[in-house]
C-alpha cells in the first residue's frame, strides 16, 4: 500500500459542483505536504481509469465525492448518465484494507460494511449527507460561508488523516468541529436560517459512521 | 419513519411551520442525487408526502426526537 491518496471529483449538477470546490482544499493541502494525489475528475473519472489506478498506485486512502447509495457509489455523468465507480458484490473489493471516506449518501449503511470485511476502514453516512448552499453565492461555492459551515467538518476527516491521525481520530476530530460550529450557531440562533442549519448539521452528525479498523493511520 | 406511511396531519403541520419558520428564502438544501430545492420546492415536496419531502421530514423529526431526548444537549455538554 502506497501513501497516495485517491480523489474523485465529478462536477455535473449542484450538489457535485460544491462538492468539486470544497475537495480542492483538502488537495491543496495534501500537495503542500508533498503527498501524492491522484485527483480524477472529467475526463479522466471514468470507472476504467479509477480501477486502473488502484490496482497500479495502491492508494492506502480513497477520498469520494459523489452521489451514492446503500450498495453504490457513482463518479461522473457519462452520455447522460452516471457511471457507477463501486458496487456492493462486484468491485467493492478492490477498496478492501484501504481507508476509505464517501462523502456520499447512505453508502455506510451498506456498501462501506462489506468493504471492511477483510480489512480497512471506511468512513461514509448511513443517511444523506446533506448541506444548505446561498443561492446568492452559488457561483462562487468558497465564498458561500452556509455551505462552509458543512464541509468544514467533512474536510477535516481527510486532513486529519494526512496529518497522521488513526481513522478514529479523524473522525472524532470531525464531530467534535461539528459540535462546536453548532454551539456557535447556538449563540446567534435568531439569525436567519441558523436553526434550519443547525438541524442539518445534526443530522449529518447522527449519520456518520466510522466502520471497521479505526486504529490505521495514512502513512507516509 | 417509512417513506410509504401516510404522514401524521400534525406532524406535517409542524414540519410545514419549520419549513417555513426557519429557512430563508435564498437557502438550498442539497440531497445528493435527490437534487437541490429551495423553500418552495420543499413545501410541495412535503405535502405531497413523496420521497424528497419525507427525506426532509425524517431529517425534522430526527433533531426534534434528538433535541427532546436531551441527546442533543449531552453531546454538547462534552464539546
Amino acid at each position: 500500500m502506497n501513501s497516495t491518496i485517491l480523489v474523485t471529483r465529478p462536477n455535473y449538477d449542484d450538489a457535485t459542483n460544491y462538492l468539486y470546490y470544497y475537495t480542492k482544499q483538502v488537495i491543496d493541502f495534501a500537495l503542500n505536504r508533498n503527498i501524492k494525489v491522484l485527483d480524477l475528475i472529467r475526463p479522466r473519472l471514468t470507472k476504467e481509469n479509477f480501477s486502473n489506478l488502484i490496482l497500479k498506485n495502491d492508494p492506502s486512502l480513497v477520498f469520494f465525492n459523489a452521489h451514492g447509495d446503500e450498495t453504490k457509489i457513482y463518479g461522473d455523468k457519462i452520455n447522460n448518465k452516471e457511471e457507477i465507480l463501486i458496487e456492493e458484490n462486484k468491485n467493492h473489493s478492490i477498496l478492501s484494507k484501504r481507508i476509505i471516506y464517501a462523502r456520499a449518501c447512505w453508502a455506510a449503511a451498506s456498501l462501506g460494511k462489506r468493504c471492511i470485511k477483510d480489512g480497512g476502514c471506511f468512513i461514509g453516512y448511513k443517511y444523506p449527507f446533506s448541506f444548505w448552499t446561498d443561492d446568492r453565492w452559488s457561483s462562487k461555492p468558497l465564498n458561500d460561508n452556509t455551505a462552509k459551515l458543512f464541509f468544514e467538518p467533512s474536510n477535516l476527516i481527510v486532513t486529519s488523516l494526512l496529518k497522521g491521525n488513526t481513522t478514529q481520530e479523524a473522525f472524532d476530530k470531525s464531530l467534535d468541529i461539528s459540535k462546536k460550529i453548532i454551539l456557535g450557531l447556538l449563540k446567534r440562533k435568531e439569525e436567519p436560517g441558523t436553526m434550519a442549519s443547525i438541524t442539518l448539521l445534526w443530522n449529518n452528525v447522527s449519520a456518520q459512521e466510522i466502520l471497521g479498523q479505526k486504529d490505521i493511520k495514512f502513512t507516509f | 419513519m417509512k417513506d410509504k406511511e401516510k404522514l401524521d396531519k400534525e406532524i406535517k403541520e409542524l414540519i410545514l411551520w419549520r419549513l417555513e419558520a426557519t429557512i430563508p428564502k435564498h437557502f438550498k438544501i442539497s440531497i445528493g442525487s435527490k437534487g437541490t430545492f429551495d423553500k418552495e420546492e420543499l413545501k410541495k415536496h412535503v405535502e405531497k408526502e413523496d420521497e424528497v419531502g419525507m427525506i426532509f421530514v425524517n431529517m425534522q423529526l430526527n433533531f426534534i426526537k434528538d433535541l427532546a431526548s436531551g441527546k442533543i444537549s449531552e453531546m454538547l455538554a462534552k464539546a
